[in-house]
């Protein structure tokens, strides 16, 4: 009798065991599953906010009218060019910056393990934004074009991207360098992004001076400020390209962030080349930055922001933060873009005006919380 | 059967020689413990055996295959490592963390099998209750914890863990202690731990190395290797020993500690 009683007791002890183990697994999948939905309905709504922003602008037109216009069933040719030629490619590119910007952010934060980093704070913006007007002096590759009042194209896109890699390359390399001081911390490595920062833009300030004409220093000065009105449907696409390229790059590394995110010693003992994953990491991040910088512009404080805010849903999970960060991103900058376009119309403010407006009080939130508290 | 072959080896931190000439031939289902003074150089022994230290003499192998040519990521999945101190993380779950284990493992992503590792681990360590809090509201020693099942989740053949013990508290102490003893010899691997509690290690371990100033001192038994002689010299303080039956309780002799306080 005592040993069935015993038998029994076991049997139940590890019954519930089982049980204890199959719930923790379901509430996971349920909590894995609360992440999945969050970035399904941000992408609706990154649809919703799209369609929104086509109907806004200073030509005003109906959800109808431009769902002819976009399926090409419009009879007006005029609605079918606002649509297609002015508004889609701005919300493309305001899409696939966001996605580029807020990725390469949330990789830096989770490479570096710290919570300040963003393609702003760490300097390869800026770097970028020199690089770009360093291209136009002295190669003489941007010009502005007609269409759309204050847009800027360029007549040479490669050369100004090349050149605004290679600068941010400089911050990045800095950057890489200061990480393999172990005792670095988070606020040193950041100190060392904005001096550099600062420099730059110094830089691109006294770059002025040497601009050979009117449309050489328009083109300098807009870069300070990033603008969505001066992509065309080239540049708009090499973003959107490289954005998706570098996303999907940091998505199939995701395992590796994940380590990373346990510490240096950790990741190392999960067999992660923990430098290798840094430098590529990093280097990647830059050149999407630097791509999209040399394109529209520094629109700061996007890869600062998003990435936080996608966090306080998703959590660290590399597997469900890559994909949120893109769609939150995407989300952010559509919103901001519609907003400056249509907030004093017609006059039309650079969005890199209202992403630091809301960037800037968010760093300094970040810093006030400490390393600690992400 | 000899799983870890530890030949002749040297390590130094620049001029600090921290490890010197040390051979230890280390078998499969035992739990060693490893025991020494502080900066003897136990975490530096058990980084050089997870491939997080390349020794500079000598060679490390692992079923008859050199260390340095078994690739990291491999490696991983034969070694599994619990820091002493944990370094600056991000925020993360304590299922998350324990899933980072299985990295090693995973292709795509991680299977049923995997995840159900992960909970096994979790319920081994007692830490089912946090699992979806985040490790940064965890006290230290559910920390340790947490950490302790991440390196279990990884399911390796040697098992290193750097002072486990040190946050624990009493009953868990005893607890980990026991369960680790029980997975060694379970799965049939070899666990090697750092540890300062003599007594805990004395109870538990099959083995023991002392460790002084980067030789071994000593190595074998726990009722071999702790002796008065041997703990005076690898620690500088006397000490009494009973026993009781199998069990040894070693007790600091309270005068010369105060004796080399005074120096
Ligand atoms: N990163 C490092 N750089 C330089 N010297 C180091 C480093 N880590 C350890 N040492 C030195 O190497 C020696 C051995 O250190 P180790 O950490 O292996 O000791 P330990 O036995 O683990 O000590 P503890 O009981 O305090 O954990 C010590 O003299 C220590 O000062
Ligand atoms: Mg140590």
């Amino acid at each position: 009798m005592n040993r069935f009683i015993t038998a029994f007791k076991k049997r139940s002890v590890k019954s519930t065991k089982r049980t204890s183990g199959d719930n923790i697994l379901t509430e996971y999948d349920i909590y894995n599953a609360k992440k999945i939905t969050f970035i399904a309905l941000s992408s609706v709504l990154v649809l919703l906010m799209a369609m929104f922003a086509l109907t806004q602008g200073s030509y005003s037109l109906s959800l109808k009218e431009v769902f002819l216009a976009v399926i090409g069933q419009s009879n007006d040719i005029a609605h079918t060019r606002v649509v297609w030629n002015i508004r889609m490619v701005r919300i493309i590119s305001a899409i696939f910056a966001g996605v580029g910007l807020a990725i390469s952010g949330m990789i830096m934060q989770n490479i570096l393990r710290n919570p300040l980093a963003s393609p702003s704070t760490l300097g390869v913006s800026n770097a970028a934004s020199f690089g770009a007007a360093f291209a136009i002096v002295a190669f003489g590759s941007g010009r502005i074009s007609s269409h759309g009042g204050s847009a800027v194209t360029f007549t040479i896109p490669y050369i100004i991207a090349i050149s605004a890699f290679s600068f941010s390359m400089i911050s990045t390399g800095v950057i890489i360098l200061l990480t393999r001081y172990r005792d670095a911390s988070p606020e040193t490595l950041v100190l060392a992004g904005v001096a550099m920062g600062s420099l730059f833009t110094a830089g691109v300030t006294s770059l002025r001076y040497f601009a050979q004409d009117e449309v050489q220093l328009s083109a300098i000065i807009f870069w300070t400020f990033g603008d969505l009105g001066r992509t065309g449907w080239t540049t708009a696409g090499m973003i959107a390209v490289a954005s998706v390229i570098c996303a999907t790059y940091f998505f199939f590394n995701r395992w590796k962030y994940n380590a990373m995110n346990g510490g240096e010693n950790v990741a190392r003992s999960l067999g992660i080349n923990t430098e290798r994953v840094r430098i590529t990491g990093l280097i990647v991040a830059s050149m999407i930055t630097a791509l999209i910088v040399s394109f529209v512009g520094i629109i700061g404080f996007v890869g600062l922001v998003v990435p936080h805010m996608a966090r306080k849903v998703i959590g660290n999970d590399t597997r469900f933060l890559i994909p949120a960060s893109c769609v939150v991103g995407a989300l952010l900058l559509l919103v901001s873009d519609t907003v400056a376009r249509t907030l004093i119309s017609p006059i039309v403010l650079p969005v890199g005006i209202l992403t630091s407006f809301l960037g800037a009080p968010m760093f300094i939130y970040l810093i006030l919380k400490g390393r600690n508290n992400w | 059967m000899t799983l870890v072959c530890i030949e002749n080896i040297s390590f130094s931190y620049g001029k600090i020689d921290a490890l010197k000439d040390v051979s230890l031939s280390l078998e499969k289902g035992n739990l060693v413990g490893i025991i020494g003074a502080n900066g003897s150089g136990k975490s530096t022994l058990i980084k050089c055996l997870c491939g997080l230290l390349d020794v500079h003499k000598g060679h490390v192998t692992l079923e008859g295959t050199k260390l340095s040519s078994i690739p990291k990521r491999k490696l991983a999945t034969l070694v599994g490592y619990v820091p002493q101190i944990q370094e600056r993380a991000t925020p993360s779950t304590v299922f998350d963390t324990v899933l980072m284990g299985r990295i090693p493992h995973l292709t795509w992503s991680p299977t049923k099998k995997d995840l159900e590792i992960v909970a096994k681990a979790m319920e081994t360590m007692e830490i089912t209750e946090f699992s979806l809090r985040d490790i940064h509201e965890l006290s230290g020693g559910q920390q340790q914890r947490v950490f302790i099942a991440r390196a279990m989740a990884q399911e390796p053949k040697v098992l290193c863990l750097d002072e486990p013990t040190s946050s624990l508290d009493i009953k868990h102490q005893l607890g980990l202690m026991r369960g680790i003893r029980d997975i060694t010899r379970e799965k049939n691997i070899l666990a090697l731990m750092a540890v300062h509690d003599l007594n805990i290690a004395s109870q538990y371990c099959d083995s023991l190395i002392i460790l002084k100033e980067g030789y071994v001192y000593k190595e074998g038994k726990p009722n071999n290797v702790l002796c008065k002689e041997n703990i005076k010299d690898a620690f500088g303080i006397d000490v009494a020993i009973h026993k009781h039956g199998d069990f040894m309780h070693i007790v600091p002799v309270e005068e010369s500690i105060v004796e080399d306080i005074t120096y």
